[in-house]
């Protein structure tokens, strides 16, 4: 995958369960067909995607079969180890200044917050102002 | 709880209580929030006050954040809502899943035991 700025990989999916584990198993094969290896393994990867396409589709669309997550992952321009992944919703979006950093105090029995908790152990992770587009940065095994 | 409810939920365990120690063997693959464990804990009332739960893992190969939430509501009902000691125990794991239930701190709960 070369970089540019230009996507090599986009994906517009329906909000379902079903379309959920559907799109994280094709992200992955792409990763595998591209023979891209991160710095964390399949089952991580795996762990990561789903927990970002399950915040979009249930915090994001609402699991609004009709809203779709679009979906883009592209080599970085700016530093060729990166690969850059991008998930954007059809919700309203939030503040993402509210999100915690990590769990808070207690964190472990906290009912919420951890599946971006996960998503932040494993990659770099913004945010979109209107806080609908989370872009993940995740760095590739050095051979 | 309706009947046809808890059946729902027990279709995804079997759950086995010997001098109040609560033993659920996870009878799925993937644990993703929706196995209602809680619900069947809550069902009957011989699992309203055991010393222990423990949640055998063994054909258990992913869990995500809704699944270990599920454990947490498990651990909050009997240990904050009813005021109890009650230990939970994860047996069997895969290690891919024992690294993320550390990673979020589960094992830092003196009374969640992963082994």
């Amino acid at each position: 995958m070369r970089s540019t700025e230009e996507p090599a990989y986009s994906r517009v999916e329906k909000s379902s369960q079903g379309s959920r584990v559907e799109l994280i198993e094709d992200m992955i094969r792409f990763f595998d067909q591209q023979g891209i290896e991160l710095n964390i393994d399949r089952y991580e990867l795996y762990l990561v995607l789903d927990e970002a396409i399950t915040n979009a589709m249930e915090h994001g669309n609402r699991w609004i079969a009709d809203k779709n997550v679009f979906v883009t992952i592209r080599r970085s321009v700016e530093n060729p180890e990166h690969i850059v992944v991008k998930l954007k919703d059809e919700g309203l979006g939030f503040n993402p200044d509210h999100l915690p950093g990590q769990l808070q105090l207690n964190g472990a029995l906290s009912p919420r917050g951890r599946g971006i908790y996960i998503i932040r152990k494993f990659c770099d992770v913004s945010f979109n102002a209107m806080g609908n587009e989370i872009t993940m940065i995740f760095t590739e095994q050095k051979q | 709880m309706p009947a046809n409810q808890e059946n729902a939920a027990e279709k995804y365990m079997s759950i086995d209580i010997q001098s109040g120690e609560i033993t659920v063997k996870l009878q799925l693959r993937r644990l993703e929030g929706d196995t209602k464990l809680l619900s069947a804990l809550t069902a009957r009332p011989e699992y309203s006050d055991p010393r222990s739960i423990e949640f055998d893992m063994g054909d258990v190969i992913y869990v995500n954040s809704l699944g270990i939430a599920e454990f947490i509501s498990v651990y909050r009902y009997y240990n904050v809502e009813k005021g109890k000691k009650v230990k939970i125990i994860f047996s069997h794991l895969r290690p891919e899943i024992a690294k993320i239930f550390h990673l979020v701190e589960l094992g830092q709960i003196s009374d969640i035991i992963i082994r």
